[in-house]
């Protein structure tokens, strides 16, 4: 075994002789890096089924009628919410229920090496759309017809999970401008390494060009809104990553949820102040 | 600003730097804000020492210095902070107006200054005129005031660095 010690993350590798391999008389001997060690920690530490630490904070724009922060691990992103509203163009009005707009934009200096590719890049409007496809299902939008409401995310730094946690980052923000939904919108990615399967990957283990399954469902009633797939997966341990995203998705869920709360609790009591 | 620290070998390589700036909230006075952020940014770049390990058919061969404190830093003590005075009426004007200040005034000046009180940049900001009385007192008015400022964020910046147990928050705090 090699083990080496990450000067830029700190983490420590430890990549294992995988095979063998003579050819031609030539003799060469593969490596591969250690994502689960044998006690069943990964790269970072984490156990198996463990999502990283999440923090998150609710109302932190006050411009907007919404906003959220959501940090899962090093990936930061913040979500702003305008609506719902007078629509901009009459012409994309839709006349019995509100339109969504969605913009998701990583900033210049969320990955270790400056990424120069702005806000029109199809990665972007991708992570757009499919952002907004999940709000849709879930906001009651029959309620504000011909009006529009306006979604805005920004990923800060990126450490794997990005889209996972601006879906969780815009159902905060959604909430905090009282846009009427059915339930919150967690969200919560999974994937299998060496015939492991995992909670919550990170760009470290996405490297292992595992399939990572992204699934954003409702979670009380456990109904999956969007799900979304890299690389290549069995069928057959399909059903066990699904129902993994769905138990990150539970983990995600008591802590929005919590947040919620909180933010309700002062709100209330500030009012409670002005004697109101 | 001194560009004499960015020069690897004289003539031919130099280092290039990316200053990217997001603005999160938008409550006035956008560039003093930035100005402030990008020099205070600046002053805390550290990038690895660079040395020259040898010569490869006319094309030099650099290394990296892998010491986490074997660092360059850049010389920022004379960078200028820029300083926006928005004019109200003849002869008035603000500095760092707030975003509803911004709405009294079409017109603003933005006036670079240097440490030393000297002048660098005026930018006239808006659909707007300023008569010349107006203009030279901003002026005057920011280099004294511009002094003063980079006085203040060099002073902070050197407290925060030599505080021994700095917790170094994220993003937002």
């Amino acid at each position: 075994n090699l083990i080496v010690r990450c000067d830029v993350c700190g983490l420590i590798v430890i990549w294992r002789k995988k095979s063998i391999e003579s050819r031609g008389g030539e003799t060469a001997i593969r490596i591969g890096m250690e994502y689960i060690s044998e006690t069943g920690l990964r790269l970072d530490g984490r156990r198996v089924l463990e999502s990283r630490n999440i923090f998150c904070e609710i109302g932190i724009n006050p411009k907007s009628d919404g906003s959220a922060r959501f940090e899962i691990g090093n990936t930061k992103c913040i979500a702003s919410v305008y609506g719902p509203r007078e629509a901009r163009y009459h012409r994309d009005t839709i006349h019995d229920r509100a339109i969504v707009k969605c913009e998701f934009n990583s900033v210049h200096f969320s990955q270790s090496t400056r990424t120069t590719s702005r806000k029109n890049d199809r990665r972007s409007n991708d992570s757009a759309e499919i952002i907004r496809e999940t709000v849709e299902s879930v906001l009651l939008l029959h309620l504000y017809p011909r009006s529009q409401i306006d979604i805005s995310v920004e990923v800060l730094q990126s450490d794997g999970g990005e889209l996972a946690a601006a879906i969780n980052c815009v159902s905060l923000a959604l909430i905090d401008s009282g846009c009427p939904m059915k339930d919150f919108i967690c969200a919560s990615t999974s994937g299998l390494i060496d015939n492991t399967p995992l909670i919550d990957i990170n760009y470290a283990e996405r490297g292992a060009n595992g399939p990572v399954l992204l699934i954003a469902a409702l979670p009380k009633s456990q109904k999956i809104i969007t799900m979304q797939m890299e690389h290549k997966l069995e069928l057959k341990n399909l059903d066990r990553c699904i129902e993994l995203g769905l138990q990150g998705v539970s983990q995600v869920y008591e802590i929005l949820q919590e947040t919620v709360r909180k933010n309700a609790l002062q709100k209330f009591q500030s009012r409670e102040q002005l004697g109101v | 600003f001194s560009t004499a620290g960015l020069v690897v070998v004289p003539g031919k390589y130099v280092k290039a730097f990316y200053v990217d700036v997001e603005i999160l909230e938008c409550g006035g006075n956008l560039f003093d804000v930035v100005s402030l952020g990008v020099k205070a940014a600046l002053y805390a770049t550290r990038t690895p020492r660079i040395t020259i390990t040898g010569e490869d058919g006319g094309e030099l061969e650099f290394t990296l210095s892998d010491n986490p404190t074997d660092v360059d830093r850049l010389d920022v003590v004379n960078a200028p902070v820029l300083i926006t005075h928005l004019r109200i009426s003849e002869g008035v004007t603000v500095v760092d107006p707030t975003s509803e200040e911004e709405q009294c005034g079409p017109v603003s000046v933005v006036v670079g200054v240097a440490p030393n009180s000297t002048i660098c940049a005026v930018h006239l900001l808006g659909p707007g005129t300023i008569g010349p009385q107006t203009l030279q007192a901003a002026l005057k008015g920011s280099s004294v005031l511009g002094a003063d400022i980079n006085a203040r964020l060099l002073k902070k910046l050197r407290q925060e660095e030599s505080e021994p147990e700095r917790r170094i928050r994220g993003f937002l705090g």
